[in-house]
């Protein structure tokens, strides 16, 4: 079984789409749609890799990441950021905040799974 | 106006009269040749000489001393201060005298030009700040990312379930059904916006226009209970949501409050008798600045009271009150310049700042604030902190008397075409670096 990627996300045709794209590419998917509690499902279910959507329902990306990187056992958890929101100054939080690579929806499959390949590699 | 261009006016105005030079020095008593020497301003004119001549053209001394027209010298001032090139200030009078027309049409097109401005203003506070957009945006970015996203499997994918395919194409499907109805939506947000030229997109939208609509003065609160508050809530048909009224009735309840700490007539008898000293009124009245900066800015409108602006921010820099005046554009949705004395005031609660405020336009605003502490019930012992700050046109030397240089502000980043400032956030619209 292929690494496994946590997708935190709340638009659930969203969620199917690139939960399909990153099976079909080998990866083991599990999905998670509340920002209040992603801390503890990040940390019970222990994934290689975060994608994780900046407006969630309960916290932002920017908080759970913020609290990943106080974190020492998900200091290092690398994390792909998804946003609809591409302004500057949101690009410039996610880097402040320890993101690994920041991108804007909408996205293509090819950059979102390429993204996903250089993270893990 | 200096009395060197009152010959200027004189000419002009006998003119319009259809005398010529000879008549009207004849039944003023003097001769052609003085007059003519005064009318081109090579002589000072005064006492009886002014009186005949007033007399004779049908005016009022002060009219010719005065002129009517200082208003469109000023404006004409305003004009020139943002020209680029150089401009012959010291004969705006003469321009106004002599070519009333152009002038008028100069005025004109600043007044033009101003509204423009404040309109783009507007604009560009509505599309950075506005809810309704923000939050349409991410819906329609969500929608045609989980299109594009789903679209691509379908035409990359070469062999896929057909259950699996059905529910791609009603994803599809669903998504495209959210985009239409946003798109429609967002034509119909701006069709009212175009037809309106303002939209009530949020409670405090709908307060701020029954506040307008009252010109931001209510006599019936003057001397009356909390039932007269409710009463006038409900009576008005533009508070349309429970939270509008929520608010609206807590401005009125402040309102009626400050009202009764400041009677109207002994308050407006000490504002006009101190110069509306705020510190001096605070004192009289044994109340707070900032219940000051409120009152005066909920006098009754019109007479000779200064038009005062007010604005009231709480430490996150939102706008929960706002009385705009005309030059003193006020933020929509808070980001306002961070110079301005409403936040400047948030760093020392409870101590007035001042300030004389040049905008980027060169006009010259007085402005006050203080921030106080708010208690919060129930939040483990949690303050807020809430700034007001009132505003009014002032002139550059007041910063002299003030002792105090002037302080160059903005409305906002975005919209600001300042350069060189030390505490630019971001780049404007107007291409201002960073």
């Amino acid at each position: 079984m292929g690494k496994h990627v946590l997708l935190i996300e709340d638009e659930p045709n969203i969620i199917e789409a690139i939960s399909f794209i990153l099976r079909q590419d080998g990866w083991r998917v599990t999905t998670h749609s509340d920002g209040a509690s992603a801390a503890s499902i990040i940390e019970k279910s222990a994934p290689d890799l975060l994608v994780l959507d900046v407006m969630l329902p309960g916290k932002s990306g920017f908080e759970i990441l913020r609290d990943l990187r106080a974190t020492d056992a998900t200091r290092e958890l690398p994390v792909l950021m998804l946003t609809a929101k591409g302004q500057t100054k949101d690009r410039e939080e996610a880097l402040a905040l320890g993101v690994s690579v920041f991108m804007t929806k909408p996205f293509s499959n090819k950059e979102m799974l390429a993204a996903v390949r250089e993270l893990a590699s | 106006m200096p009395r060197t261009l009152v010959g200027s006016r004189i000419r002009e105005r006998r003119e319009a009269r259809g005398l010529k030079q000879a008549d009207l020095a004849r039944r003023a008593g003097i001769s052609a040749s003085y007059l003519n020497l005064i009318e081109h301003n090579r002589r000072g004119i005064a006492g009886k000489v002014l009186l005949d001549i007033a007399e004779v053209l049908d005016l009022e001394i002060a009219q010719l001393l005065e002129g009517a027209d200082s208003a469109l010298v000023q404006e004409l001032q305003t004009a020139a201060a943002q020209a680029d090139n150089p401009v012959e200030l010291d004969r705006v009078e003469e321009l106004v005298s002599r070519f009333p027309g152009w002038a008028g049409l100069v005025a004109k097109m600043q007044r033009r030009g101003d509204q423009y401005e404040h309109t783009v203003e507007a604009l560009s506070d509505r599309l950075t700040h506005d809810p309704f957009l923000s939050e349409s945006l991410h819906e329609m970015l969500s929608s045609v990312t989980a299109i594009r996203a789903t679209s691509g499997i379908l035409t990359q994918v070469d062999t896929m379930e057909q259950l699996q395919q059905r529910r791609f194409q009603t994803n599809i499907y669903e998504e495209s059904s959210r985009l239409s109805d946003l798109s429609q939506a967002m034509v119909s947000y701006f069709d009212q916006l175009a037809e309106g030229g303002q939209t009530l997109t949020t409670p405090l939208d709908e307060v701020e226009a029954f506040l307008e609509r009252h010109h931001f003065h209510f006599a019936d609160l003057e001397a009356s209970g909390p039932e007269m508050v409710m009463s006038l809530i409900e009576q008005s048909t533009g508070l349309a949501s429970h939270s509008a009224r929520h608010i609206a009735a807590d401005v009125l309840l402040l309102y009626q409050d400050d009202a009764g700490r400041m009677p109207l007539e002994p308050f407006l008898e000490a504002a006009l008798e101190t110069g509306f000293d705020t510190a001096v009124l605070a004192a009289r009245f044994q109340v707070t600045a900032d219940a000051v900066f409120r009152r005066l800015a909920f006098l009754p409108p019109g007479g000779s009271l200064p038009d005062f602006g007010l604005i009231v921010c709480d430490g996150t820099g939102a706008v929960l009150l706002r009385k705009p005046i005309p030059g003193f554009s006020l933020p929509r949705y808070g980001s306002a310049c961070v110079l301005w004395p409403v936040y400047q005031a948030m760093t020392r609660p409870h101590a007035p700042v001042t300030a004389v405020l040049e905008t980027v336009e060169d006009r010259v605003f007085r402005a006050e604030a203080m921030a106080t502490y708010q208690p919060v019930p129930g939040a483990a012992g949690a303050q807020v902190v809430r700034s007001t700050m009132l505003f009014h046109a002032a002139r550059r030397e007041d910063a002299v008397i003030e002792g105090k240089p002037l302080l160059s502000v903005g409305l906002s980043c975005r919209i600001c075409a300042r350069e060189g400032c030390a505490v630019r956030r971001e780049p404007s619209i107007h291409s201002a670096p960073l």
